[in-house]
């Protein structure tokens, strides 16, 4: 590893080098508090004290539609798959822990059965740099153990005050720290730089009463449990708005169109949600999932029984908040993670 | 294949759907191209009397729209209404939750019963009341691009389908902030999306022009609104605006 500090005053310059070695992104404010990922276009423009953003970095991956997946020509019967690699290097500065998490669970999924060869070509073309957070009331990575400031980055920023403690994890990390100005660090650094990525767990979130590695066996004995259908899922509007914030929701729905020439046309995909109605709507108008209980349970389930016990580790939420935050309904995943233990424990 | 021979008519309404229509003047060429348009009175002066498809504008209100509706009808293989006039009856249901005499004296004054072009139905309808609609296009104003998509779809032979989820799923592929975080009463959640959520990506609460989304979630939205300072009456108010057509605000 790596390491070095680079001089708050000095940063922006390192920013308009990383352009030079491919397409940058960062998080940038739209309004007061309100953040998004978006192109570094000026390096003043990033805002690194960021909590959240509306979308986890899964977009730069999976768009959230009109990914060009096919281009057809119906009279010659040929097709040609979208273009899967960007050109350049895709840079994406200031990522937190939590999504960093987020990602490697995508990475799980979208490599098993058929790879989706789309979202690994960009995940291939990519370098992750993270940077320590501030968290807000809805943050919740400990709790899930997703506060990892290491694993999947290439480069990780610490802020420690007039500077930032920069650590390369792998060689493509190393290289691009290398065209940083930069001092050596002190012991001193090195304490602040942890103490910079403690707060998340010294921050004082939303309660969470289960541990993490009890939710499987929860999910099983509190499948029964009434506050699925008269509070959780009677509260949802259905609107999908947590699956599509959630950095490792990946479903998605698959569309054709053709042109006015009724010749050519593309195949697209979308971001699709199990919260939603047509989801498991098959011919015929039959629904897998009829009510939103049933899919409110099924989000969850999905999160901390079935995935997390398929690939045998850690849950699928990796306590982003982003649900929680932009739910209207006020519903989130520690509130109802302490419905299901408490509810589960008085069953006895 | 001959191109299919095109319609445009308008009923109660303010005409913005065929104006939209118009508004689609990157692709107007290559729809000309596809489509053979006869008779279209807001852009064209001929008055074509045989076509396939007629894409009808705007509400039933006088019993002379009745007979003119049934006549389109009997003409047109395929008949799409456009726009939330035509499609729900739009903002023009309003009057069916006022006396119908009293709302004519409010517009016409001392007019109201002046001749028979004042003659009114008593309950203003979509024109899916009327005659059998094959197809929809919602919004007040259509989205343009839903637009082409319908006729491209219609043209390939494709059953056109709408999207049966709410504005909220396309407002976050949009990124934007939910307004009704900041205070904003917006009906989004229970609103049929395909707009692009056009509006809340201007920071402009959802009215819900397009209708509702199937089966919405009506009690969990209520409780959220009532939350926001809401009555009641309120609620009810804000639906009536685009869900008169609907059991919902009986």
């Amino acid at each position: 590893m790596k390491k070095g500090v680079i001089g708050k005053k000095d940063f922006n310059s390192w920013v308009e080098t990383l352009k030079k070695e491919g397409e940058v992104f960062g998080p940038k404010e739209r309004t007061d508090q309100c953040w998004f990922f978006d192109r570094v276009n000026n390096p003043a423009e990033l805002r690194l004290d960021y909590t959240s953003t509306i979308l986890p970095p899964k977009k730069f991956f999976v768009p959230p539609r009109n990914e060009l997946l096919l281009e057809f020509n119906l009279k010659s019967g040929e097709g040609k798959a979208g273009k899967a690699a960007p050109d350049r290097e895709l840079i994406l500065l200031g990522i937190h822990g939590c999504d960093m998490q987020g990602l490697l669970r995508l990475d799980l999924c979208w490599k098993e059965g058929n790879p989706d060869s789309t979202y690994l070509a960009k995940r291939a073309k990519s370098t992750v740099i993270g940077v320590s957070c501030n968290p807000d009331e809805y943050c919740f990575c400990t709790k899930v153990e997703s506060n990892d400031f290491r694993q999947g980055f290439d480069i990780f920023l610490s802020d420690i005050g007039q500077s930032w403690l920069a650590e390369a994890f792998t060689e493509k990390g190393e290289k691009l720290l290398a065209l940083a100005k930069t001092t050596e660090g002190t012991l001193l650094d090195d304490e602040i730089a942890y103490k910079a990525k403690a707060r998340c767990a010294t921050t004082k979130g939303p309660e969470f009463l289960p541990k993490v590695v009890e939710l499987p066996l929860l999910c099983i004995d509190g499948e029964d449990l009434p506050f699925w259908k008269e509070d959780v899922g009677q509260r949802c509007l259905a609107c999908g708005t947590c699956t599509n914030v959630c950095p490792t929701c990946y479903c998605f729905d698959v569309e054709e169109e053709v042109d006015l020439n009724l010749t050519t046309g593309r195949r697209l995909r979308r971001w699709d949600s199990c919260q939603l109605e047509g989801f498991t709507e098959v011919a015929g108008g039959e629904k897998f999932m009829r009510d939103q209980p049933g899919r409110q349970k099924h989000r969850f389930y999905r999160k901390f029984r079935w995935l997390t016990t398929k690939y045998g580790g850690s849950a699928f939420c990796v306590g982003c908040g982003r649900c929680g935050r932009q739910c209207t309904a006020e519903i989130s995943i520690p509130e109802t993670a302490n419905k299901l233990f408490l509810g589960v424990k008085a069953k006895g | 294949m001959a191109k299919p021979k095109v319609a445009f008519f308008d009923f109660s309404c303010c005409e913005g759907c065929q104006l939209m229509v118009l508004n689609c003047e990157p692709e107007l060429l290559d729809i000309v191209g596809a489509i053979d348009i006869v008779n279209f009175r807001e852009a064209i002066s001929d008055r074509g009397e045989d076509y396939d498809i007629a894409f009808i504008e705007g509400s039933i209100i006088t019993p002379h729209d009745v007979e003119r509706i049934k006549k389109i009808r009997a003409q047109a293989k395929v008949l799409v209404a456009l726009g939330a006039c035509a499609h729900t009856g739009g903002l023009n249901k309003l009057r069916n939750f006022q006396d119908t005499e009293e709302a004519k004296q409010t517009v016409y004054g001392k007019d109201a019963n002046a001749g028979p072009f004042f003659e009114v139905l008593s309950k203003v309808l979509s024109i899916g009341e009327v005659v059998k609609v094959d197809l929809a296009i919602p919004g007040c104003p259509i989205n343009r691009f839903e637009f082409i998509s319908v006729v491209k779809q219609v043209l390939a032979g494709v059953t056109p389908t709408l999207p049966n989820y709410p504005v909220c799923v396309e407002c976050k592929y949009n990124e934007n902030e939910c307004l009704m975080s900041k205070g904003a009463i917006c009906l989004g959640p229970i609103t049929l999306a395909g707009c692009d959520s056009r509006c809340t990506n201007s920071q402009w609460p959802c009215t819900g022009c397009r209708g509702l989304v199937q089966n919405p979630h009506l009690e969990a939205d209520q409780i959220t609104l009532i939350k926001a300072g809401l009555t009641v009456q309120d609620i009810l108010r804000r639906y009536r605006l685009f869900y008169g057509y609907s059991e919902v605000v009986k």
